[in-house]
């Protein structure tokens, strides 16, 4: 009985050994490795795309992923074990990759092709958006997704019964804040134990207030600093939101205490806890998924982040993932070149699940939720990129999360805060 | 003891290879990364110690003594040593103890075990939920306003008063079973006559726990008391899925310190020097065990 | 614990005037221990009742409501059953896991008996350094970890991930099974030296089995954190068809983690794993170590 059972779990061991050690893969397949953060409905939207470029180019596409991209990459990379190619959220990143050699340029600083045809690249993007993915002149990182980040949810049935229409400038904002709270109800809900949800406001409020050219001087080159007047008139500015505390539900404990998605939820459940959000367009699928009984678009959609000064007007903030090469071959060539196309494109387009940078994707082919979100990155004024991720992580995470939650808490502290997010900037860049 | 002198060496020689490769060979890795700027992971410049004189002086969410009482991850880690492993190896003892004289023993054993078998990611999403704001989806607050009239909801993880006790209870639940299982086998361990020749000789319950019990598995408290120890020094999972070490950073933790800082900031060296910094932190609990395993060997 | 020994001695006894007190402390036993289950248990009942309801009810109302109206589906369970390469995976997380813990185990228990019971150079300062090594956190030993395998040019295979496992898990084993190892009464060891055992034997006939609590206890908690790991099969396996459990049920999970009732349902289909093999080993850890074995 004993020898039988040793004689098993050896055989057991060896079947085990035999499998494990089995060819990684099969050989003489054209492979493409590809590591995206997002799984689920996301990634079957993407498959489809990703399909299409398997029975054109008999390249198969081997996806990997992980919400935690980063630090996987980070590891991977410096292992020597990186994927073929990565859907990146950041910016910031692809430049540190592209400093430390360790991506290859898609075009060169020549305008030559590298891993990919500079014409496919200008035929399908516009300039604006490819410079997203520019590091030192060299097109690095390719935009292949974008969202909005300026849309401000609400129900259209309570800013009507409050009287009030979609407001265009930042005083009428305030105006329908100052409603809300007069008629006993809460204006804003906030998730800002999600410290991004708050630099999204600022980066907001900054831009229209400065205007995109010294938004990138604030965020990317560090030319401005945090304690610059500009900064402080932001500031100030997002204190008419967060004081007096009753604008917020839960005041501002409350508000540092709830994630992104429980905010959202707070407005738009049965018996809501306040009237307005403020996050990007994905908020629009969530607020959908959570509520399957409200009709996008009628019981709940959302506004463009309104102007604050007339000669900036309504400038995008929004956030996009860029795909980069770590490896350069035959393979991942052709798939870039096919992701830039306007097929690819538009096949992931009209599965709803992104907004597609591509100027040639035809707007009609997004659902209602998507086409709000398409519709604010395709007609905007102008499109600058989430500050946060543009900036070194040290300082676009932890400490501009815990600078813009400090002054949630207390708004008096902000010449230390700012002092503080100087101080982390200036060891940074 | 006449057997060969390198009959011991046979026995661990499996367990030192394969530490000294993946184990020991790393860790002399971070210390040399510790003194450099470790840009991509790599030795890029050397820059002696000032990683470290950094972490003191200028990283407010590190160590901070400007004010009183002093906070960042230093002293929250000082918290959890304390709280963490009183808690995990206090009620664990409790449950080990009671259990075995009850008929429900498994039962038991099994409710407080399960958490364990829970991953971080789900463990993170229940806790939101039970210290959730909303009185509608968090059950303590929902608990709280029906048993205290008028009482205002609490946020348990948005207070930076409260976040620490609320993440390291979060931390209790899952990792009591651990000290539960491991005390509970020392104590079936426990030769029987001798307990029963204490009883009959009439001493009580409670003198037999503390006179017998527990001088006897004594060395498995001081096992799982430095097990829990380090547990806390590099523990990084659960601050990160409830709290991403907030409010303002008043949730940050060494472990969590080092992860942020290599990982997501890409500051390899700086997150090295948090990690020798975990490895200078055990050394008091090292020579604790040296002591023991002197007075065991005097024994011998 | 006032009871802890009268329960199994109060029959060869004559119950004395200390009656009350004996009831009053049995009642405290029953009282503590199921406070405490019902602080431990609640939050994982909510795990599994949210696990059962659809996302908008986790969304609008908390879990003790969930009767009112009673709203419950199988859904979340059956997309996670359903998920691309789940079955796959479920396999995966198998072949993982066993020699992830059979290893670690093995390795720790030769060198655990080594550290208590045979003498050799420098042996308090090797285990001093083990345990310290115990500090060492995961994260740090990645990359120089793949860097080797890179060259070794075994990325991406199972072999890799159970070595690293089975090198992270020996400290602790070691450390724990010594304690229990040492405890072991002396005159065991010294009878069969004098018997001409070789230590080998003394090992496998005597340690072994006089240490099933403690291996048991050893092997469930590795074979949990093993099974649970996301990180580092996402680290060390890059081939889709070789991922765990973990790795598939993140999978599902989109860009912003709202799935949490896929999350909640997944949580319980994973963590069923472990809890049927704590139950398989519960009869380990019950038996006691001196039952039937040395009492002469």
């Amino acid at each position: 009985m004993k020898r039988s059972l040793k004689t098993l779990s050896l055989l057991l061991l060896g079947a085990l050994l035999l499998f494990a050690m089995g060819p990684a893969s099969g050989q003489g397949v054209r492979l493409v490795s590809l590591f995206v953060t997002f799984g689920g409905s996301e990634l079957n939207a993407l498959r489809q795309g990703l399909d299409a470029f398997t029975s054109a180019t008999g390249i198969e596409v081997i996806v990997e992923q992980s919400r935690e991209i980063i630090p996987i990459l980070r590891t991977r990379v410096a292992g020597g074990n990186p994927p073929d190619v990565a859907l990146v959220p950041r910016p910031g990143v692809v430049a540190e990759y592209a400093r430390l050699g360790a991506i290859f340029p898609l075009v060169n600083a020549d305008g030559s092709d590298g891993i990919m045809s500079a014409e496919t690249l200008h035929a399908n993007y516009s300039q604006g958006l490819i410079d997203v993915g520019v590091v030192d002149g060299v097109v690095y990182g390719l935009m292949a997704k974008a969202n909005s980040k300026s849309t401000v949810w609400y129900k259209p049935a309570s800013l009507a019964a409050l009287g009030f229409s979609v407001p265009s400038t930042w005083d009428e904002l305030i105006a329908i804040t100052n409603a809300y709270r007069a008629a006993g109800k809460t204006p804003w809900s906030i998730g800002g134990q999600d410290g991004w949800t708050l630099t999204d406001w600022f980066e907001n409020i900054y831009v229209r207030v400065a205007g995109p050219e010294n938004y990138l001087r604030l965020f990317v080159t560090h030319e401005i600093e945090w304690t610059d007047p500009s900064v402080v008139e932001a500031m100030n500015l997002f204190r008419q939101i967060i004081r007096p505390e009753e604008n917020l539900a839960g005041g501002a404990e409350g508000s540092l205490s709830r994630g992104f998605i429980d905010a959202a939820n707070l407005v738009f459940r049965p018996d809501a806890g306040a009237e307005l959000y403020y996050e990007g367009g994905f908020i629009g699928g969530i607020v959908s998924a959570n509520f399957p009984d409200l009709r996008p678009g009628e019981d709940f959609t959302a506004f463009l982040f309104p102007a604050i000064r007339p000669e900036y007007g309504r400038p995008v903030v929004g956030g996009g993932d860029l795909l980069v090469a770590y490896r350069d071959t035959p393979e991942v060539r052709e798939f870039f070149n096919f992701v830039a196309g306007t097929e690819f494109a538009t096949i992931w387009a009209a599965t709803g699940a992104i907004v597609s940078p591509n100027r040639n994707v035809d707007p009609s082919v997004y659902t209602v939720l998507a086409a709000l979100d398409a519709g604010q990155v395709a007609n905007a004024e102008a499109f600058v990129f989430d500050g946060s991720d543009l900036a070194p992580s040290a300082l676009g995470g932890d400490a501009m999360f815990t600078g813009l939650q400090d002054f949630v808490s207390n708004p008096d502290q902000l010449t230390e805060i700012l002092q503080f997010l100087e101080d982390v900037a200036d060891a940074n860049y | 003891m006449k057997t060969s002198p390198f009959i011991g060496w046979a026995f661990i020689l499996p367990a030192a290879v394969l530490l000294a490769v993946y184990l020991l060979y790393p860790t002399v890795l971070t210390i040399r990364m510790s003194l450099d700027t470790g840009q991509g992971f790599r030795l890029s410049e050397f820059i002696g110690l000032r990683n470290f004189v950094n972490l003191f002086t200028k990283d407010r969410f590190f160590f901070d003594v400007s004010r009183w009482p002093p906070r960042g991850a230093l002293f929250n880690t000082a918290l959890w040593v304390a709280l963490f492993t009183l808690g995990t190896v206090g009620i664990g003892l409790l449950v080990a103890v009671l259990a075995n004289t009850v008929r429900y023993e498994v039962l038991i054993k099994t409710i407080i075990f399960m958490p364990m078998a829970i991953s971080f990611t789900a463990a993170g999403i229940i806790w939101r939920f039970v210290y959730s704001p909303d009185p509608k989806i968090g059950v303590l607050n929902a608990l709280l306003m029906a048993f205290v009239p008028g009482a205002d909801p609490v946020p348990w993880l948005g207070r930076t008063s409260l976040v620490n006790y609320a993440v390291i209870f979060a931390g209790v639940w899952i990792w009591t079973g651990f000290a539960m299982v491991v005390l509970s086998a020392a104590i079936k361990g426990l030769p029987k006559d001798v307990l029963e020749a204490a009883s009959i000789d009439g001493a009580s319950g409670w003198d037999t726990f503390w006179r017998v019990m527990m001088p006897m598995i004594w060395p498995t408290v001081v096992v799982v008391g430095t097990t829990m120890i380090i547990n806390v020094l590099k523990a990084f999972d659960l601050v990160y899925v409830m709290t991403q070490g907030g409010p303002r950073g008043a949730s940050r933790i060494i472990g969590y310190t080092m992860y942020v800082e290599t990982f997501t900031n890409g500051r390899a060296g700086y997150g090295s020097a948090v990690a020798v910094i975990m490895l200078i932190l055990i050394i008091p609990f090292l020579i604790m065990n040296l002591r023991r395993f002197r007075a065991e060997g005097r024994s011998l | 614990m006032t009871t802890a020994t009268t329960a199994t001695v109060s029959a060869a006894r004559p119950v004395t005037g200390t009656l009350f007190l004996r009831y009053s402390s049995r009642i405290a036993t029953h009282l503590v221990l199921v406070v405490l289950a019902v602080v431990w248990l609640t939050p994982t009942a909510g795990l599994l009742v949210t696990s059962f309801r659809p996302l908008e009810a986790i969304s609008d109302s908390g879990w003790w409501t969930a009767l009112s109206p009673a709203r419950f589906t199988l859904d979340s369970y059956a997309t996670v059953l359903t998920a691309r390469g789940m079955g796959r995976s479920f396999l995966n997380s198998f072949i993982i896991t066993i020699p992830s813990t059979v290893l670690p185990v093995f390795i720790a228990a030769l060198a655990g008996f080594a550290f208590a019971w045979i003498q050799f150079r420098a042996r308090d300062t090797i285990l001093l350094v083990i345990i310290a090594l115990l500090t060492v956190p995961i994260q740090m030993i990645l990359v120089p970890n793949l860097q080797l395998y890179s060259r070794l040019g075994i990325t991406g295979s199972f072999v890799g991930l159970w070595l690293v496992h089975t090198a992270f898990g020996t400290p602790f084993g070691i450390y724990l099974l010594r304690n229990f190892f040492v405890q072991l009464p002396r005159d065991l060891f010294e009878s069969a030296r004098i018997d001409g055992a070789s230590e080998l034997t003394i090992f496998f006939r005597i340690v072994l089995p006089l240490s099933t609590p403690a291996l048991a206890s050893l092997a469930i908690f590795q074979f949990m954190w093993v099974w649970n790991d996301l990180l580092m099969a996402l680290v060390f396996l890059s081939n889709p068809g070789r991922q765990p459990m973990t790795v598939a049920i993140s999978g599902m999970i989109g860009t912003y983690g709202t799935e949490w009732h896929l999350l909640s349902a997944a949580a319980f289909l994973s963590m069923s794993v472990p809890l049927v093999v704590f139950f398989a080993l519960q009869r380990y850890f019950v038996r006691g170590l001196m039952a039937g074995s040395v009492k002469g």
